[in-house]
Order: C-alpha cells, then sequence, then structure tokens
C-alpha cells in the first residue's frame, strides 16, 4: 500500500517535472540565437523566403500556440517531425536510445566493478599502498578530463597496440573505450566516497559488538559493514547515470558513437528546434525514472528507510 | 520485508534482462551485416565483398540534392547521380546525361540533347521529364535552398523524350557551372513521393545508395549496371561522420578508415613520410574573409578606418607561423578563379602589410577607439583562436581597440543578418572556380548585411551574371573586385586554405578537387 502511494506520488512529482522541463526548453532554445529556417536556406534568402520556411517549419505562430500543440502532441504520444532529418523525433531518439543506453550501462557496470573493490579494501586497510594507490586513481579519475582520456587510450589501445577499434559501432570490443572513458569520473567518485563511509562504518559501536560476537573479518566486512556504507554510493550511481546519459555528448564525439549524444549536438548545431525539445523531454524522463529506482532500491538495502 | 525482496529481485532482473537485450542486438547486427562492424579496413568479408571506409567531420543532413549543401551531400551526389554536363573544375565542360548543347543568341535559351540509354536505379527511364521535372521544381519552391540558383529560369520546354531547352527571363552567366552540379532526379518517382523520395534516393549514377543511419554510418553499392561503364572494383562504400579529427587521423593510420578529409593541415603535415599513407595537399577554393559592417554611426562607414584594417594585417605571417599552410590573399580570389588579378596579387597593391601606413589611416579617420567587435565563427580556419588573436593584436597594434568573440554557426549569421557586429569572419569557397556565388550573396544581396553600396561595383557583378562568355564575365568581375580592394569593402580577405585529403596507399585512382570534393566513383583497390 504504501508503495503504491509512494508511487502515484513520484509519478505526479514526475509530471510536474516533466512539465518544467518542456517550457524551459521550449523557451531556451527560442531564445537562443539562430534561426532554422536561415540555416535550412542559403545566406542570400529574401525575407518573403524565410518566412515561407518557417510557415512550412510551423515556426510563424506566436510561441504559446507552438507551445500547446506541441504538448498537445506529446501528450498523445506524438513528438513531432525533426525539421532536418524529415522523420519523426520519436523514430530518430528510439533508434540512437539504445546506443547511449548501452555505452551508460556498460560502463557504470564496469566503473562498479573497479571501484567497489577499491573502495572497500582502500577503506579497511588505511594508510597502506592498497589505500594510496586508490586515493591516487580517485585523484587522477575526478580531475583528468574525458578529451584528454578517450584520446590517450585510443592512440595506445588502438593505434600503438593495435587490439581495439579506434571508433565506430557494432561488437564488445567498439564499447570497450568509450565505456572506461565515461565510466572513470563516476569510478573515481566511488572509490573516494566508498573508502571514507567504510571506514567510518567501521568505527561503529555495532561493528565492534559483531567483533565481540566473534564474527569472521571478511563477514563482518561485507555483510555488516558494507551495507551501510553502500548507501551513499547508491544515491550517487543514480544521479550519476543521468549525467552519464548526458556526459555521453562528449565521449560519443570521441569515439564517433552513434547515440543520442552525437544526435544532440547535431539537432542543436541546425537549431531543429522539435528534436531538441524531445530530446531533452526523453531525457529528462530517464533521469527521473532513474531516480525513483534508486529511491526504491534504497528501502531495499535499508529497512529502516520508509517510502515517502 | 518479503515485498520489497521481491521488488528488488524483479529491478535486478528488469536490468539485467535489458542489457543482456542490447547486448544481443549487438551481436546480431554484426553478424548479419559485415559492413555494420567495426573496422572499416579494405576487408574483404565473407562474401568476398571489398569494402572502403571514408570518413569526413560532419554527417548528412538532408538527401535532397536541392536542400542545403554539405560536403558528404557533394561527394554522394558524385556517386549516385548524374548531372547533364560534368566539369574539370578548371572552366572545361564535357558531356554526362547530355550528349551535346548548345545557346540561343541572346543567351536566354540552352537546348540540350539528352543520352537515350540510362535509366533510373529505381527502374525508371531517363528523359527530358526529369531535367524538366528536377529544374523547374527548384525555380518554383521557394523554400528549397537551391531555389536562388534557378530564380529567373522561367521553364524547361520538353521538345521530345531526348531533348529539352531552358527558358530564362535574362541571360544566366553561371549556367553552365551550375548544371554541371545539379544531380537530375526521376521525374516520376519525385511526384509520387515528393521528399519522401530522399529516403531511398534512386539515381543513375555509377554508385546505389543502400542505407542511412544518421550519425553512423551511409552505405553505397557498386552499380554494374552503369550506363558510363563501372570502372570500380570496390564492392561498397561506406561513409562514417566522426567530428573528432584525432579519432578520424587514429582509424586512417590502423586502416580502419581508407579516405579521410577534414583533417587539420598541422595534424595532416605530421602524416606526411608514412609509407602506408597518402597525403595529398594543393591550394585549395576556400578563401577566409572578412564582412565589414560599413552602415551609419559604424567604426567602418569611414574608408580610412577600413584601409587601416587591410594594411594592418600580417598575411603572411599568418600563414608562414601560425598555419604553416595556405596563401595570403592579396586579391578576393586565387589562381583559377573568375575575376583573378595576377599583376595586383604580384604587387600586393591593396593589401601589403603596412603598420605605418596603417597607423597613419587611422590618424586619418574619424575613429576615436570606439570598441570593435570582432566575431567569428570557430572552425572556419584552421586554429581558429590563434589566427583571429594575431589578427586582433595587429590590429590593436596600430590603435584599434577590438573585442574578439569567437562562436558556432547558427548564432554567427543570425547576428550577422541583423547586423549587429563591425568584423565578422568567415570563408567561403569558390565552386567550380566561380565567384558569382559569392558576389551575388554577399555584394549584391548582401546577406552579410555590411550597409555597403557602390552603384559601379554593383553593377559590374549583375552584367557580369548575365555574361555567358566567359573571358567577358572574367574581366567584368576584376573589375568588380578592384573597387572592392579600393574601398576595403564590404569584404577584405585575408587568406586562402590548403586542400588537405589523405588516404590509404592501397587507394587509387580517386580525384579530389581544389574544393575538397572528392570524386569516389572509379576507386579502385590494389
Amino acid at each position: 500500500m504504501a508503495t503504491a502511494r509512494f508511487l502515484l506520488k513520484r509519478l505526479l512529482a514526475s509530471l510536474l517535472v516533466l512539465f518544467g522541463v518542456s517550457i524551459i526548453a521550449f523557451s531556451l532554445i527560442r531564445i537562443a540565437p539562430g534561426n532554422p529556417a536561415m540555416l535550412m536556406l542559403p545566406e542570400n534568402a529574401t525575407e518573403e523566403q524565410i518566412k515561407n520556411t518557417e510557415a512550412k517549419m510551423g515556426l510563424d505562430k506566436p510561441v504559446v500556440e507552438q507551445y500547446l500543440s506541441y504538448m498537445g502532441n506529446v501528450l498523445q504520444g506524438d513528438l513531432g517531425v525533426s525539421i532536418f532529418y524529415n522523420e519523426t523525433c520519436s523514430n530518430l531518439i528510439f533508434k540512437r536510445l539504445p546506443a547511449t543506453a548501452q555505452l551508460t550501462l556498460i560502463a557504470v557496470c564496469i566503473s562498479l566493478i573497479i571501484s567497489i573493490p577499491l573502495g572497500i579494501i582502500a577503506g579497511i586497510k588505511r594508510g597502506t599502498g592498497v589505500d594510496f594507490g586508490a586515493v591516487l586513481f580517485a585523484l587522477i579519475g575526478q580531475s583528468m578530463s574525458q578529451v584528454w582520456f578517450g584520446l590517450l587510450l585510443i592512440l595506445l589501445f588502438g593505434v600503438t597496440l593495435g587490439w581495439l577499434p579506434t571508433q565506430g559501432y557494432g561488437g564488445f570490443k567498439n564499447i570497450l573505450m568509450p565505456a572506461i572513458t565515461l565510466g572513470l569520473p563516476l569510478s573515481a567518485i566511488v572509490v573516494r566516497m566508498l573508502r571514507s563511509d567504510m571506514y567510518d562504518v567501521m568505527q561503529e559501536d555495532y561493528i565492534v559488538s559483531t567483533y565481540a560476537k566473534g564474527i569472521g573479518q571478511w563477514e563482518i566486512y561485507l555483510k555488516y559493514a558494507l551495507k551501510n556504507a553502500l548507501l551513499p554510493v547508491i544515491t550517487v550511481t543514480g544521479m550519476q547515470i543521468g549525467q552519464l546519459l548526458a556526459g555521453a555528448i562528449i565521449v560519443e564525439q570521441i569515439f564517433g558513437w552513434p547515440g543520442l549524444g552525437t544526435l544532440t549536438v547535431q539537432a542543436i548545431n541546425m537549431r531543429d528546434f522539435p528534436l531538441i525539445q524531445s530530446i531533452l523531454l526523453i531525457t529528462a524522463a530517464i533521469f527521473v525514472t532513474v531516480n525513483t529506482l534508486v529511491d526504491i532500491l534504497y528501502t531495499v538495502i535499508d529497512p529502516r528507510m520508509k517510502l515517502n | 520485508m518479503k515485498m520489497k525482496k521481491c521488488l528488488a529481485l524483479i529491478l535486478g532482473i528488469t536490468l539485467l534482462v535489458s542489457s543482456l537485450a542490447a547486448c544481443g542486438n549487438t551481436k546480431k547486427e554484426t553478424t548479419e551485416e559485415p559492413t555494420n562492424s567495426s573496422t572499416g579496413t579494405v576487408t574483404t568479408t565473407k562474401d568476398g565483398e571489398t569494402v572502403v571506409t571514408y570518413s569526413l567531420s560532419e554527417d548528412f543532413y538532408t538527401w535532397d540534392p536541392a536542400g542545403q549543401p554539405s560536403m558528404p551531400s557533394y561527394i554522394a551526389r558524385i556517386l549516385i547521380y548524374d548531372t547533364l554536363i560534368e566539369s574539370d573544375h578548371a572552366g572545361n565542360y564535357t558531356p554526362s546525361l547530355a550528349t551535346s548543347w548548345s545557346v540561343s543568341e541572346d543567351g536566354k535559351d540552352w537546348s540540350f540533347q539528352l543520352r537515350d540509354d540510362v535509366t533510373f536505379s529505381n527502374g525508371e527511364p531517363f528523359n527530358a521529364e526529369c531535367v524538366k521535372a528536377t529544374f523547374e521544381r527548384m525555380a518554383k519552391d521557394d523554400t528549397l535552398a537551391m531555389h536562388y540558383l534557378w530564380v529567373n529560369l522561367d521553364s524547361v520546354e520538353v521538345v521530345d523524350d531526348y531533348n529539352c531547352i531552358f527558358h530564362f527571363t535574362q541571360p544566366y552567366g553561371a549556367f553552365l557551372s551550375e548544371i554541371s552540379v545539379a544531380s537530375i532526379l526521376p521525374a516520376k518517382a519525385l511526384a509520387e513521393q515528393g521528399a519522401d523520395l530522399f529516403k531511398t534516393n534512386p539515381g543513375t549514377g555509377a554508385w546505389k545508395f543502400v542505407s542511412y543511419d544518421p550519425g553512423n554510418e551511409t552505405v553505397f553499392e557498386r552499380n554494374d549496371e552503369y550506363w558510363g561503364g563501372q570502372k570500380s572494383n570496390v564492392d561498397k562504400i561506406v561513409f562514417k561522420p566522426i567530428s573528432e579529427d584525432t579519432t578520424r587521423i587514429s582509424g586512417l593510420k590502423t586502416g580502419e578508415i581508407n579516405i579521410a578529409g577534414d583533417i587539420p593541415p598541422d595534424q595532416a603535415m605530421a602524416l606526411e613520410g608514412q609509407e602506408a599513407l597518402v597525403v595529398q595537399q594543393d591550394p585549395g577554393l576556400t578563401m577566409c574573409f572578412m564582412s565589414l559592417e560599413t552602415g551609419e554611426g559604424k567604426v567602418f562607414s569611414d574608408k580610412n578606418a577600413r584601409l587601416a584594417l587591410m594594411h594592418c594585417i600580417d598575411r603572411e605571417l599568418i600563414v608562414d607561423s601560425i598555419l604553416g599552410s595556405g596563401t595570403p590573399a592579396y586579391w578576393p580570389t586565387m589562381e583559377g578563379v573568375i575575376g583573378y588579378d595576377a599583376d595586383a596579387v604580384n604587387s600586393k597593391e591593396y593589401a601589403k602589410y603596412d603598420p605605418d601606413m596603417a597607423k597613419q589611416l587611422l590618424a586619418d579617420s574619424s575613429y576615436n577607439g570606439e570598441e570593435i567587435y570582432f566575431m567569428a565563427i570557430d572552425g572556419k580556419v584552421p586554429r581558429t583562436k590563434e589566427v583571429l588573436q594575431a589578427i586582433q593584436a595587429m590590429m590593436t597594434a596600430v590603435g584599434f581597440n577590438v573585442k574578439l568573440e569567437i562562436m558556432e554557426g547558427a548564432t554567427f549569421v543570425a547576428k550577422r543578418s541583423a547586423g549587429e557586429y563591425d568584423l565578422g569572419f568567415s570563408n567561403i569557397f569558390y565552386g567550380n572556380g566561380s565567384s558569382l556565388n559569392h558576389a551575388n550573396m554577399h555584394y549584391v544581396s548582401d546577406s552579410a548585411h555590411t550597409e555597403f553600396v557602390n552603384e559601379e561595383q554593383l553593377s559590374l557583378i549583375n552584367e557580369a551574371s548575365m555574361t555567358v562568355d566567359l573571358d567577358k564575365q572574367n574581366e567584368l568581375m576584376r573589375q568588380a573586385f578592384q573597387i572592392a580592394m579600393q574601398e576595403g569593402a564590404p569584404m577584405q580577405y585575408v587568406l586562402s586554405l590548403d586542400m588537405f585529403a589523405i588516404y590509404t596507399s592501397n587507394i587509387e585512382n580517386i580525384v579530389v578537387f581544389p574544393d575538397g570534393v572528392m570524386d569516389l566513383r572509379n576507386i579502385t583497390v590494389k
């Protein structure tokens, strides 16, 4: 019952967020200088030609009317037609979304596989070489620019060693370098958080009592301490998935990955209004959904938390 | 508690399944379509196909040949379509879909005799109706980017299946140059499908369009029934847009990419001497220029201020020290382009670097240290920032007070067409060696909103636009450009860029034109 009420509440709040996003997206791209009709026509297009082209794109109507008709269509599941691709926005987006989702998911997996063990060990073995290594990793991971790191990977594994393809979309080999590049900042954050949380939790009284009970060392770490130390990590990972979807723009550009990121850049460059709006709306929806899932996951891990 | 565990389980399973599904999809794609796989090396796939991959920084925006052109679409159009006549990009024209042509005495009517043995890849026969449909569409629909080239086309008369006559309302000086790049579309399919035609792109060309996956790749297939005789031994050409220069170059080095364009000069020159790569460097037809807003109240409404700008820029220094390639521009066009004046270029008569003279000119002008808003599109010249900061510094050295802003194209175009600037840096390329487009667009239509009006200059350009005789056209344009150099307006020219194309050394028989467009029709692999 509580879960159902929570979900309903969350749904309403999400709709409100999406409504806000739609207004902001709609007005921001219209405030920004640049006119899609002018970009589609040669530089010496006449006023009349520009007006006719705007009419063809439906951009001649008052902004409020444009917004209302756009939202009306969205509510019926129609995201409109891209000005430049002459194809429905939903088609374009859902054709590209799997590539970005795949990249994000694998990036998260890789970064958690690296960072969780590293963070745990660094937390319980404070002051040792492993700890120093983990801190160094976190420092580099957080300060290294993704562009730079991506190019280094390409040079090393693509050009010099020839192990992995330098760019392109396709098999597992293609995804490795972009996923590592994308996941690097996340793993750095997780290592840092888990390291300090693990250390703090290990000082708690209840851990001392588990020692007193004679429970084995690793059982204490993994069963008793990790559960509490992991909570902030889940929050951060959830938030980061949204950011990774957006951050993928840069990584996709570097590796020529045909995801939502490259589509977004093209849409913005050409001021493809309907497409930009729809991408933002869909991305926001994904972000909201992921965050709701994270909240639910929270209560599963920590029964003290209540859904409300 | 139980319910929560259940929920967690469901969540976990959903995540797992979705990720597995995503991976599954990929695998399927790679096994079913060999060309979809990452490696673009000239490979013999399991069906024995030879595949060549070429890559540029941008993707296609439109597949409509009458839409706003971009480098990928120029190259694709040569592959999949034919034109009535072909140009060697040096003022000579040879037959293609048209076997012969003639012009009436008054220069208004052009007659063409067409080939009778050509079919489109969708099976539709090529005939005079296709010519009519292609050109009248551009003349009538003013929402098409190429409309402006055909405003004076009254009609195309179909005499019989293989003869047609273009009727213009006035003589059209750039006609041959323009039809040599105008792709002929199938009339029947165009009438039936409208804009949807550009999802399948049936043409008469040496290659057939297969598929377009935006942002990922476009595939072309050799057309063995090509009327002109198929000369290529490559089965498929795959186009990949990769915006990051370094990645494109890395792909070249590993052989994943066979042909690449849009390579910055310094990076291209670094690849010279590599055995596996051919680096082709030629003087190009791309000219970097600055438009000057000369309207009332603006700094550059004063001729002395404009000439001070002209003489304060050390063009040679920029070319030699910053770019390491290119040619300083002492005239609006380069050799081989209509309106060229060799004497003016050699003597540097109009744009000589002379900071003392520039200072004097500025002192004689009405300029009082007002801020000059200097804006530029990022990427219109290699090392945009360094080049523009050098210009800014050179201007500051003679007494200008300059605020520089580098921006993306859409913002620039909006600001420039509204006249909200003093100095705007961009580039133009003289496609087919003709400067008429530039002159009409930027001088006559004043699309850069310079507000500069010189009646003599405009009438010279107008006359040149209506002159079919190329020698006469050349002289008229030379005079028009001379006024631009004497007045320092509405445009000033900085430098022209070299054109670089890089390809793996097993590629043969590709033609790279001075404007950067590549003709890959006859491509062969050693």
